[in-house]
């Protein structure tokens, strides 16, 4: 699944270790699923979608 | 790769600033070759450590210094096993990059604990055998006991499993455990053929649990490279 994680931090200038304090989670939790490597369950899809504002389908696409 | 119009708007006016961001590191994490150097120098440390209080002990039993003086040998061992059991934790945590949650303060002292526990029954059951060897029933029921807090490590780690909050975390940890439980059971296995079949020397059964543990430091090193 790929994911729009990292632009939407990049946008609010947020650090990794930043968006990792805001979902409480690590920041190797954070960088796993910016590069589509580990992909999160849907709590925290949800969590972070929320954090976004955006919905869950605006966040992960299918590959 | 962006789908989202929204989404790309972001993407396009805040390259730069991304670029910078991402090049922040938080809490960097070590490099392999650290941590495998860490790795062999606490094994090292073990077995320096292990073969002075080998060799206390034979001068202790050669010159007939009596059980005290072996008790205080012991003593001294244990709470310096201790010492760099706890100092490797936590270099390797901080190589790892992680920052210590409580779930993960909480198996570390749980660990720490039940490795105290082990030594002193460990030791108490030894010196007894020596003092006073049992028969039977008895002697099971001893030869059991410095098990029972290797378990009691087991069990901090299953804890840690249900009481870390972080998923990724957890998964990593389940990865490990199994790598490391499936090079365990197959280093047994084959150990177990050459000893039957050539003579290798013989391991005994409670060394496989240290195996299994330090596979866990190993498999860590190539499941966090995988995700990185």
């Amino acid at each position: 699944v790929r994911n729009a994680v990292r632009d939407l931090r990049g946008a609010r200038g947020w650090s990794q270790g930043d968006l990792a304090a805001e979902l409480g989670v690590s920041r190797q939790s954070v960088n796993a699923i910016e590069t589509g490597k580990y992909d999160p369950s849907l709590p925290l899809a949800f969590r972070i979608a929320r954090l976004f504002g955006q919905p869950i389908e605006g966040i992960f696409f299918e590959d | 790769m962006l789908d989202s119009p929204r989404v790309l708007v972001c993407h396009v006016s805040l390259t730069a600033r991304e670029a910078r961001v991402n090049t922040i590191p938080d809490k960097p994490e070590s490099s392999d070759l650290t941590k495998v150097v860490l790795l062999i120098g606490m094994l090292w440390i073990c077995v320096i450590a292990a073969a002075a209080f080998w060799w206390a002990m034979t001068a202790i039993m050669s010159n007939h210094l009596g059980l005290p003086a072996a008790i205080a040998a012991s003593a001294i061992y244990t709470v310096l096993i201790l010492a760099i059991t706890q100092a490797f934790n936590r270099a390797w945590f901080g190589a790892t990059g992680r920052t210590r949650t409580p779930a993960v303060a909480r198996r570390d002292r749980r660990t720490m604990i039940s490795a105290t526990v082990y030594a002193v029954l460990l030791l108490a059951v030894i010196f007894l055998r020596v003092v006073h060897p049992l028969q039977g029933v008895l002697a099971y029921a001893l030869a059991v006991l410095p098990a029972l807090p290797v378990l009691g490590m087991a069990w901090a780690i299953g804890l840690y499993l249900r009481e870390e909050t972080d998923e990724f975390e957890r998964a990593v940890c389940v990865e490990n455990a199994l790598w490391a439980t499936g090079a365990t059971l197959s280093l047994a296995t084959i150990w177990g053929f050459a000893e039957m079949l050539a003579d290798a020397p013989h391991v005994p059964g409670w060394l496989w649990f240290p195996v299994w543990a330090l596979s866990t430091s190993i498999a860590d090193i190539f499941t966090r490279r995988r995700y990185r």
